[in-house]
């Protein structure tokens, strides 16, 4: 008992520890805030959710301290490449294009033109944004770290050969023993497993380290990049193709001629075949939302645990001190959540596209079978 | 609504990106990794399939053993047994022999003694006869003069004594 209630006491000094930089911040963040605006956690969270051309790492002696990413823009016929600095002006304009800061089409990049009247308004051409932006830069840096791991990895194989793993593969090789055999072997056996194994385990990496290190707080990392609906689409869309380009006939046959379904649900109105092709569609749709969806629920989870402090901050210190150790509490409960929820997606994601392809390739009896031999 | 709203730029270099993650792990890094692993589950394999043979042999081997040390015992006892028998055997024979030589010399004093008995005997009879013919001679001299007469009475008697 005397040690459980010692226990507790220090957490509780741990946390007002970790808590009274936030409060120190809350209050400058008050009194700055008073004299331009009012503190919107909404829009705190959402500009940290949403993708950006410019990564803002933190602010330093007053100023900001952000990495301008470059902005890569097709426009009428031709490229425009240069550093998302040069929007810094009051404007937020460079050549023809304007980096729009309010509504209408905030945050994105537009193409400027003068009217009849020689006011400067918006061109209904928008120009395509390939630009490098924070979601993109975040991509590559988790795979840089991808890359950078196995190749350790591969290195350790390389030397220890068959022996036990040691150092990262040893840490890498249960997670990869657990891709190899509980999701793709499971669901595809081990004939078609071997041959889908890379863009399975890929997957599953990919997703992985994009959801670990999007938690991560601090420069490089933490940008929202599995929580990015284009990132979810592409990943989404290839599993699409991958299951499409090696489905088999028994499927095709499966899926507009169910021999389970009685006739009268075939034709005259064919409600069985019409249920199965919107399947083929709701399928990769659904990998892309529940991906997307739990990603960026988590940042603006962890967003809103961080925002109370600033919120009861705003209105004295005195609260926001108080509010702050619930804050620290709550935000390393979502960490830790978000932690959890970062392997159980990628294992979903992964798992469902297996369970697919083994539907595409003809059922999964045969797979099943396969697997248990 | 820009949040679930793909944008083009994204999607271009998330495929990009991917697609060259995808072919870079699948030339370099997977075939290493899953050569290795599946080249020591084989060793594993292998060795644990070893270690079953090399039990079931022991387990031969035990009972072999086993089979060898009952036998030796077997052939122990067989041999005690034996050496007892052949002991119980010398030891009846030699006292059979003991028992015939004393039946043997017990037979042979017997006749000794028979015999030194009768020559005893006869000596003592002719010392009788001899005495009692002195005897008589002197009580019977004067009636028995005549030598022919006596030698008569002397036959006669002698077969009337009895010994």
């Amino acid at each position: 008992m005397e040690m459980k209630s010692l226990y507790y006491r220090l957490l509780l000094v741990a946390c007002l520890a970790t808590a009274w930089p936030c409060v120190l911040f809350a209050r400058q963040d008050s009194v700055a805030g008073a004299s331009r605006e009012r503190f919107n956690a909404g829009e705190l969270i959402l500009d940290h959710v949403t993708d950006k051309h410019s990564w803002h790492i933190c602010d330093w002696g007053g100023k900001k301290v952000e990495l301008h990413l470059p902005v890569i823009l097709f426009h009428e016929g031709g490229f425009h490449v240069f550093s998302s600095a040069r929007f810094e002006n009051p404007e937020h304009t460079y050549k023809d294009f304007q980096l729009r800061t309010e509504n209408p089409r905030k945050g994105k990049i537009v193409a400027l033109e003068k009217a009849e009247d020689g006011s400067v308004r918006i061109a209904a051409a928008n120009p395509l944004d390939f630009s490098i932006t924070k979601t993109v830069f975040g991509l590559m840096v988790s795979c840089v770290v991808i890359l950078v791991l196995f190749w350790f990895i591969v290195r350790s194989y390389k030397r220890n050969g068959e022996n036990a793993p040691r150092g990262v593969a040893a840490l890498f090789e249960p997670v990869f023993l657990f891709v190899r055999n509980d999701i793709v072997y499971a669901n595809l056996g081990k004939k078609h497993g071997d041959r889908f194994l890379p863009y399975m385990a890929t997957l599953f990496f990919f997703i992985l380290l994009g959801n670990l290190l999007g938690i991560v707080p601090f420069f490089p990392f933490g940008a929202n990049v599995t929580g990015n609906i284009s990132v979810t689409f592409v990943l989404a869309f290839l599993t699409y193709l991958v299951t499409m380009r090696h489905s088999t006939k028994k499927f095709w046959s499966h899926t507009f001629n169910n021999p389970g379904v009685p006739m009268w649900m075939k034709f005259p109105l064919p409600l069985m075949p019409l249920i199965e092709a919107m399947e083929l569609i709701t399928k990769p749709f659904v990998l892309m939302i529940r991906l997307f969806a739990n990603m960026t629920a988590g940042h603006i989870i962890i967003l809103g645990f961080v925002s109370l402090v600033l919120i009861f901050g705003a209105v004295g210190p005195a609260l926001g001190f108080m509010v702050s150790p619930l804050t620290v509490l709550f935000g390393l409960f979502a960490d830790a959540l978000e932690l959890l929820v970062s392997f159980i997606q990628a294992y979903i994601f992964t798992t469902l596209s297996c369970t697919y392809l083994a539907d595409a390739l003809g059922g999964p009896a045969e797979s099943a079978v396969e697997a248990h031999e | 609504m820009e949040l679930v709203m793909p944008g083009i730029g994204v999607l271009f270099w998330t495929c990009l990106i991917f697609i060259l993650l995808f072919l870079i792990l699948r030339k370099w890094a997977f075939p290493v990794i899953n050569g290795m692993l599946e080249k020591r589950e084989e060793k594993i394999a292998t060795a644990l399939s070893r270690t079953e043979s090399m039990r079931e042999e022991m387990e031969r081997m035990q009972v072999e053993n086993k089979a060898m040390m009952e036998q030796a015992r077997s052939e122990r006892e067989r041999i005690l047994a034996e050496a007892d028998q052949i002991k119980r055997k010398i030891e009846e024979e030699s006292r059979e022999k003991a028992h015939a030589e004393y039946e043997r010399m017990m037979a042979s004093a017997r006749n000794d003694i028979d015999r030194e008995r009768r020559m005893a005997l006869d000596e003592i009879k002719k010392q009788v006869v001899s005495v009692s013919v002195d005897m008589a001679e002197k009580i019977l001299g004067a009636e028995l003069s005549d030598s022919d007469r006596q030698q008569a009475y002397i036959e006669q008697e002698l077969k009337n004594v009895k010994l």
